[in-house]
């Protein structure tokens, strides 16, 4: 569960600045911060009314910014996470060296 | 609206109700029941009777039909039906039903409008599945919804009384390049609905991505969503818990 800030025209936000309301949704679960601001969110109860008139009642969620843009953003947060994970694996100590190490402090134990 | 009456017709009705055969030469407003169980009673009510006797057909009304008629003479009750069931050996059993007007049987809601934008029908294939969308909680249970069509158009219902979820998807992948809404309009959901999500997808798999969607759905009426911004995706109802609905259309515009 995330909590995000819906603006007046129910665009959502990461941070508030003072004049939005917050909203805890599950949507946005594991989404990066640019993917999450290209949406918009419509609470339950409420409605938007879209520049052309459509009227669209909450709840409803749904991009306002190009969807494949978002799935880029979404997609190259993705890759660094791996990358990040990847680097960190990497300089991690390898298992048989943990398992030698552990073997030899309980052969130190019997010294 | 509760309209019963103990079979066959009065001076005064504007209709009558047959089953099978379909009526060869029938009158304006036959309602003809595709059954070949004995119809020994009838009634029109927007709720499921109860306590119902063995043969009773039950004609579902609501606001518009595309078989809606008048049913007395001189005017005065308009009726729209949306489907019929008849029960039959302590169960009810979703029957096909159409009416004769204007020298044609007429179905009672948009055969075509399963996923459908101006002249094109997506038709797709509509299956159920044990799938969760990617958002839902890992420790969420998976099960299959039940799925049939007939009636008011589209159904399917969930009864689980535990966090479950379930899907039903169509495989048609939707071109939304031009396209800025997707209604749905939902023919009836039970008293007990809990949830029902409608969503745009990127993929057909369990733990599907969400796009856009409509969400908390438990009640009959027309829902829309917002989908300007999405180029393609596959349409899905995402169920929580427990549910009957009836969808009797899908529109792309």
């Amino acid at each position: 569960m995330k909590t995000i800030y819906i603006d007046s025209d129910y665009k959502c936000h990461i941070t508030n600045d003072g004049t939005m309301t917050a909203v805890e949704t599950n949507f946005f679960d594991g989404k990066c911060d640019v993917f999450v601001e290209g949406y918009r969110f419509v609470p339950f109860g409420e409605s938007w009314t879209r520049n052309d008139g459509e009227v669209f009642d909450g709840e409803m969620i749904s991009p306002w910014k190009d969807f494949a843009e978002l799935d880029n953003a979404q997609r190259e947060y993705e890759r660094q996470l791996i990358a990040e994970y990847e680097a960190a694996l990497a300089e991690s100590v390898p298992l048989s060296e943990l398992e030698a190490a552990y073997q030899e402090g309980v052969n130190s134990a019997y010294d | 609206m509760i309209f019963n009456m103990n079979g066959g017709g009065g001076a005064a009705l504007n209709f009558k109700i047959a089953g099978n055969p379909q009526p060869s030469n029938p009158v304006e407003n036959t309602i003809w029941i595709d059954t070949d169980a004995k119809i020994t009673n009838w009634l029109f009510s927007s709720h499921q009777p109860e306590n119902p006797a063995e043969g009773i057909v039950w004609i579902s009304t609501g606001t518009s039909s595309t078989g809606s008629f008048n049913a007395l003479k001189k005017n005065g009750i308009l009726v729209c039906p949306i489907s019929a069931k008849q029960y039959v050996s302590g169960a009810w059993v979703d029957k096909q039903a159409k009416s004769y007007q204007n020298g044609a049987w007429v179905e009672w809601w948009d055969v075509t409008a399963w996923i459908y934008h101006n002249s094109r029908e997506y038709t797709g294939t509509w299956s159920a599945k044990a799938w969760a969308r990617k958002s839902d909680d890992g420790s969420t249970s998976k099960y299959t919804p039940s799925l049939s069509f007939g009636g008011m158009g589209m159904n399917f219902s969930y009864n689980k009384y535990v966090e479950a979820v379930g899907t039903v998807c169509n495989n048609a992948l939707l071109d939304l390049s031009d396209k800025t809404k997707i209604t749905v309009v939902i023919a009836s959901a039970s008293p007990n609905a809990s949830e029902l999500n409608m969503i745009v997808t990127d993929a057909l798999k369990d733990g599907y991505n969400s796009l856009a969607s409509k969400e908390k759905v438990t009640a009959a009426g027309t829902y829309t969503i917002d989908v300007s911004s999405i180029s393609s995706g596959y349409f899905v109802f995402h169920m929580y818990n427990i549910g009957e609905y009836a969808i009797s259309s899908i529109r792309i515009e």
